[in-house]
């Protein structure tokens, strides 16, 4: 390390190494500090927009669920069709269903059949006669 | 050394005094990204981002330049590395070769384009260690604290780099 030789070398390496990055520093000139500096003030004047962002977020979940789930804790009411089959089913299941035929169960009837039978003509069956 | 309004979160740095290394960074900053302005710009913006914020906190165990100049080189990296590995991807996608900048600009002198032409080519950290002790009059252990190395291996890679870097002069031959 001592040799004045080694040391010349490495100072005129040295040389050449602070001429080209110089040269480089140059042709590439440095930005303003302001231009890259964010500051505190900078940063705290856009400290809402995350803070706005998240309640636009969470407001718009609660709109969803509010949409598709029904209001939080109002028991919705049961579409009618439910209820009448619910009635039917509770009255069909007591011990004296075969009283029951109600206007419930008859609306649930079938529909009368639009459809004429070939029967000979004159032949008649009363209903009466048909169950006897 | 200036006294000016200190940090909220990094409350030992004083921003003059970061107004004063900002050139110095930006340097720093340009070597890490292999002179390429544009990511050199922005390496010094998530720097100082990071220093506002408090995310890279100096407690005064080295120089302010010392650490600022590891602060860039980290981000530098950790950007360089995901950067490479994203062309890298594209490249075995689509067979794509990423075209860098130039890094040497036609108003440079020739035996400056030489030397950083010969320098580039260099292993990274022995062109970093050359860059902080010859440009930036760094003692090679504060080189060392700047590269996160110990200070025999920021050692071997001056002397690997001065090595290095005479021997592609000397087969580049004399500048035209």
């Amino acid at each position: 390390m001592n040799d004045p030789a080694f040391d010349r070398e490495d100072e005129a390496l040295k040389a050449a190494v602070r001429d080209g990055l110089a040269a480089r520093d140059r042709a590439l000139p440095t930005p303003r500090f302001a231009r890259a500096w964010p500051g505190e003030q900078r940063l705290r004047a856009h400290a809402w927009q995350p803070a706005l962002a998240g309640s636009l977020a969470l407001a718009a979940i609660v709109a969803v669920s509010w949409m598709f789930l029904g209001r939080p804790g109002r028991e919705s009411a049961p579409p009618d069709d439910l209820r009448a089959a619910t009635e039917l089913a509770r009255e069909l299941s007591s011990p004296d269903y075969w009283r029951v035929p109600t206007d419930d169960l008859l609306a649930f009837a079938a529909p009368p059949l639009n459809a004429k039978l070939p029967l000979p003509d004159g032949f008649h069956v009363s209903l009466e006669e048909s169950l006897l | 050394m200036p006294d000016g309004p200190r940090l909220r979160h990094n409350p030992l740095i004083d921003q003059r005094e970061l107004e004063r290394l900002h050139e110095q960074c930006f340097s720093w900053a340009l070597t890490c990204v292999r002179g390429r302005r544009a990511e050199a710009e922005d390496v010094l913006q998530m720097a100082y981002l990071a220093i506002v914020e408090g995310e890279a906190r100096f407690e005064g165990r080295s120089s302010l330049r010392t650490w600022l100049f590891s602060v860039i080189r980290n981000l530098a990296g950790s950007r360089w590395r995901r950067a490479r590995r994203s062309l890298e991807s594209l490249a075995r996608i689509a067979a794509f070769a990423p075209h860098a900048e130039p890094f040497v600009t036609p108003a440079m002198p020739t035996e400056s384009a030489r030397v950083l032409d010969a320098l580039r080519a260099l292993p990274k950290r022995q062109h970093e260690v050359l860059d902080l002790v010859f440009y930036r009059d760094l003692s090679i252990a504060e080189a060392a604290e700047v590269l996160g190395v110990s200070l025999g291996t920021a050692r071997m890679h001056y002397e690997r780099g001065k090595a290095a870097l005479r021997e592609r002069l000397a087969d580049m031959g004399p500048a035209a």
